[in-house]
């Protein structure tokens, strides 16, 4: 019985540790499969020390290819998230977001938190990414850590 | 009382270990008695291991109750080495498709640079 609810505390703890990575958020929907099918998307998950040498502490990220009205709907949910940021960069396509880098609220301990968000129309589908990034890192950091551009 | 020859065979066999028990108690009979400068080196040998018994006597065997424990550790152990290798294989490859997808991200195509050195400057 001790076992059961030790495993269940656990559990409960993690559950809930993976709900908060994203806490408050739109895209929070899209993340927990609610929007598109967790079978469609391709998802990668990465926390912890790995992170450490980026200055993270959490990577999400998904990738799927949707229809016309799906997309429009995660471009609804990226939009939400990005209102009322003050640190927001959003690029539209014939109408269509096709990328956006939203600096989000830090955590109340201070973490900073990014979406960002990227599509591609491909004949009538849209192969879309969108990433949720959280750490110390600022975003001069990231930038210059994965802009290959500037270097 | 056998030749020269006959005793340089068995130090052969001997050495080969595949001598039979009374042709090996012969032989030690023999090395022990004899002066032949040519049996120093097979003498030699010869003694180191009889030195070897007569000091550690006989050969210690670990109890069967621990081969089961050691060999369970050792499972363990080598299960453990290969999981390590292979999460560590799986997150290698994990970090390097964040790097890949975040490098695509901010080098992307989109003229982004402007706007984003906005917001670092801020």
């Amino acid at each position: 019985m001790m076992k059961r609810i030790l495993l269940f505390v656990i559990s409960a703890t993690l559950s809930l540790g993976s709900a908060m990575a994203q806490e408050g958020l739109y895209v929070e929907d899209l993340f927990e499969g609610r929007v598109v099918p967790q079978s469609q998307m391709k998802r990668s998950f990465i926390s912890g020390s790995s992170l450490k040498p980026y200055n993270l502490d959490t990577y999400k990220s998904l990738t799927f290819t949707v229809d016309e009205a799906t997309f429009h709907s995660v471009e609804i949910l990226i939009l939400n998230d990005a209102q009322g940021t003050e640190d927001q960069q959003l690029i539209y396509d014939e109408g269509h977001l096709v990328y956006a880098l939203v600096c989000l609220p830090p955590t109340h301990s201070g973490l900073n938190r990014f979406l960002c968000f990227q599509a591609a129309k491909a004949g009538r589908l849209w192969d879309t990414t969108v990433v949720y990034l959280r750490g110390v890192a600022s975003i001069g950091d990231l930038d210059k850590m994965f802009n290959k551009k500037r270097k | 009382m056998r030749d020269k020859t006959y005793y340089k065979q068995l130090c052969d066999s001997w050495m080969d270990a595949s001598i039979p028990k009374a042709e090996e108690r012969r032989l030690k009979a023999f090395l022990a008695a004899t002066d032949d400068p040519v049996f120093d080196d097979i003498k030699a040998v010869a003694g180191y291991f009889e030195c070897g018994k007569a000091i550690h006597g006989h050969v210690h065997k670990r109890p069967f109750m621990w081969y089961v424990p050691a060999s369970a550790a050792a499972v363990l152990a080598i299960a453990l080495a290969v999981g390590t290798i292979g999460t560590s294989k799986a997150r290698k490859s994990e970090l390097a498709s964040m790097e890949s997808t975040l490098t695509a991200f901010f080098s992307s195509g989109v003229d982004v640079e402007a706007s984003l050195s906005e917001l670092i400057d801020r």
